[in-house]
């Protein structure tokens, strides 16, 4: 997914060591996401009170304490770039503040529409603007003391991750596999599912303290637990930067073997039978299939979008304001479309076999498909929602399942114009 | 002077299968090169990712001298030199450019330097297209790239995985002449290479793996 969010930063003399340097369509696709949050968040946003403004920036900060605890290992590791830095062996600084500049384009993801959710109103900009910068700020705190805490805290698990996945670790594991409650994936990977939980854990935590010390009339109390949890996040960076190639080296070490190296493990993960793909058409089949199992293998996709639509109920049952569910259903549908970005990597897709399969158009139709493969848990979903929550009728499935149907192919038109697109210039 | 690369009981392995390498126990001495043989699978390249710190043990420690080269890998790179198997070099740089970022950015760059890249890319037999993007080499362009990009920085040890692999005859002599002259100035090589006729009259030591016990 490193193309989705490329560097932000201009390097001062040379290009930075990005073998797949983002492309001039990758950056478009980063800059329509930025821009359809944006948007979405200043339709919320309207000319909304300000204490809704304060809701919709808790809800705002849990998504992205969501998306922090999932995306983080995601964007960075396994680096490709890993031989070059070697050659260039860049200090421990330098590879800590590369890696905190991989993660800056989720940052501005995050922020961006946050802000504008503070300060977008219709009713007149200039009205209340203390009271919205206090919100913004408190939503800032907690969105960068949960994305410091989450990089850290991936940066540094190599050496759990491998003990677990060679067995010298989690013994008490391997019991719950007798009852049948282990994970789908790689043994390795179990100690980032529990950071996952950790680092959602810790968004919530962080969102509750501070709602209710504002709620209490604690103005100065309200900005603790942010300001706490970034410097906390800050202490732990300082200490570690010294020592940051070894936690870099590992932790590298770990996701190429476990994600691209030799410790890949299909077995773990019950992969797509063909003639399950019925509903896909026919001449789109075969490379739909191999686009599945490859992409199962890579992402744990089914597990995100059953937590997405659990966010989902929760946020109805709460009765939150449709246009914050809207906005949520956006980045949902969006970031499940987007995952197709792991189908066009280098590895996933070598230039010679790839124009050797299909044409760009055959690709194009494959990846709608393999994005439209959540269209039905989709519209059960939703569907529930429509049943038990009179807000919400079987007109608004329709509208969303139209959407995520539009997203797919969008998304999927994007990856392929960014590679066999790309590549039929290249090799006419 | 260079120090030896030291493996005790070193044991490797991926999630819980068997043992890649199994308590393997060895020493690579300075001015010496080793040539890895073995067929495929037998553990060539997880050896030369644990050297070169791209994958780290599962039991056992590698010391460069007294330094434990997972623990304090900066501090180890900075007298290594790698190729790797594939080349996975920047495609929007030229091989010059290459050259003289890992010069700057290893902080050796000095006034003679852009005549030493240029008389090293000419060892290479790497022609005029120096100066085009590596996106747009060919294998054989990519692999004498990358034997420059490792040997640039005067490092104390080489590491290197199928070098020979794609050049052409001259170049593959060339870069074989590199190598003994690199041994010959103290160096330590550990090579891989399936491409075995030029390497075994060259090589001071070999180490057989997947054969039983390394040898």
């Amino acid at each position: 997914m490193h193309w989705l969010f490329p560097l932000l930063s201009t390097p001062t003399h040379l290009p930075d060591p990005l073998r797949h340097a983002s492309s001039t369509s990758s950056r478009a696709a980063y800059l329509l996401l930025l821009g359809v949050l944006s948007y979405a968040a200043a339709l919320l946003a309207g000319d909304s009170p300000v204490q809704e403004r304060v809701v919709a920036l808790r809800i705002w900060s849990l998504v992205a304490a969501g998306l922090f605890a999932v995306a983080t290992p995601n964007l960075l590791y396994p680096n490709r770039d890993a031989p070059v830095l070697q050659l260039l062996n860049r200090r421990p600084s330098r590879l800590l503040t590369g890696q905190l500049r991989d993660l800056s384009g989720l940052f501005a993801l995050v922020l961006v529409p946050a802000a504008v959710l503070a300060y977008v109103d219709l009713s007149g900009a200039g009205q209340h603007l203390g009271s919205k910068t206090v919100a913004l700020g408190h939503a800032v705190l907690i969105i960068g003391g949960v994305g410091l805490d989450s990089f850290l805290y991936y940066a540094t698990l190599g050496r759990r991750s491998q003990a677990w996945q060679e067995g010298r670790a989690g013994g008490w594991y391997d019991a719950t596999g007798e009852a049948g409650i282990q994970f789908s994936v790689p043994r390795g990977l179990v100690p980032a599912l529990f950071a996952t939980v950790r680092c959602f854990l810790l968004g919530i935590g962080l969102v509750v303290a501070t709602a209710t010390a504002t709620e209490r009339g604690l103005d100065a109390l309200a900005w603790v637990p942010g300001a706490a949890a970034v410097a906390w996040a800050g202490l732990r960076l300082f200490r570690a930067h010294a020592a940051f190639d070894r936690h870099f080296y590992q932790t590298n070490a770990f996701y190429g073997e476990v994600l691209g190296g030799g410790g890949v493990q299909a077995r773990e993960r019950e992969p797509v039978p063909f003639d399950t793909l019925y509903w896909v058409p026919a001449r789109w089949q075969p490379a739909a299939w191999a686009s599945l199992r490859q992409l199962d293998r890579v992402l744990s996709l089914g597990r995100l979008v059953a937590v997405a639509h659990l966010v989902l109920w929760v946020l109805c049952i709460q009765a939150a304001p449709p246009d914050a569910v809207a906005g949520y259903l956006l980045l949902v549908f969006a970031l499940q479309n987007a995952a197709c970005a792991a189908l066009v990597t280098g590895d996933a897709a070598p230039p010679p076999f790839q124009l050797s399969l299909q044409s760009a158009f055959d690709w194009w139709g494959t990846r709608t498909f393999v994005n439209l493969r959540w269209i039905a848990p989709h519209a059960a979903s939703l569907g529930l929602v429509a049943l038990f929550d009179s807000t919400y009728g079987w007109t608004w499935v329709a509208l969303w399942l139209g959407v995520d149907a539009l997203f797919a192919l969008a998304a999927a038109g994007i990856a392929t114009f960014a590679t066999e697109g790309r590549l039929r210039s290249l090799y006419p | 002077m260079p120090a030896s690369l030291r493996l005790d009981h070193v044991t490797k392995q991926y999630a819980d299968g068997a043992p890649v390498l199994d308590g393997l126990t060895r020493t690579f001495d300075a001015g010496r090169m080793t040539m890895l043989v073995g067929p495929n699978g037998s553990g060539k390249t997880t050896l030369l990712r644990l050297l070169s710190v791209l994958a780290y043990p599962t039991a056992g420690t590698v010391r460069y001298g007294d330094l434990d080269i997972h623990a304090h890998p900066y501090r180890y790179l900075q007298h290594v030199g790698i190729v790797h198997a594939e080349a996975g070099l920047p495609e929007h740089l030229t091989a010059v450019e290459l050259l003289e970022w890992i010069l700057r950015s290893r902080g050796k760059w000095t006034g003679r330097a852009t005549e030493r890249i240029g008389a090293l890319l000419d060892d290479l037999s790497l022609d005029e297209r120096r100066t085009n993007l590596l996106g747009t080499y060919s294998s054989g362009m990519l692999k004498k790239t990358q034997i420059a990009a490792a040997l640039i920085a005067d490092p104390e040890v080489l590491l290197m995985d199928e070098p020979l692999r794609s050049l052409d005859r001259a170049t593959t002599e060339a870069t074989l002449d590199k190598i003994e002259g690199f041994v010959a100035g103290g160096g330590l090589a550990v090579v891989a290479s399936h491409l075995t006729s030029g390497l075994s009259g060259r090589a001071d030591d070999v180490l057989r793996l997947g054969e039983g016990k390394p040898v």
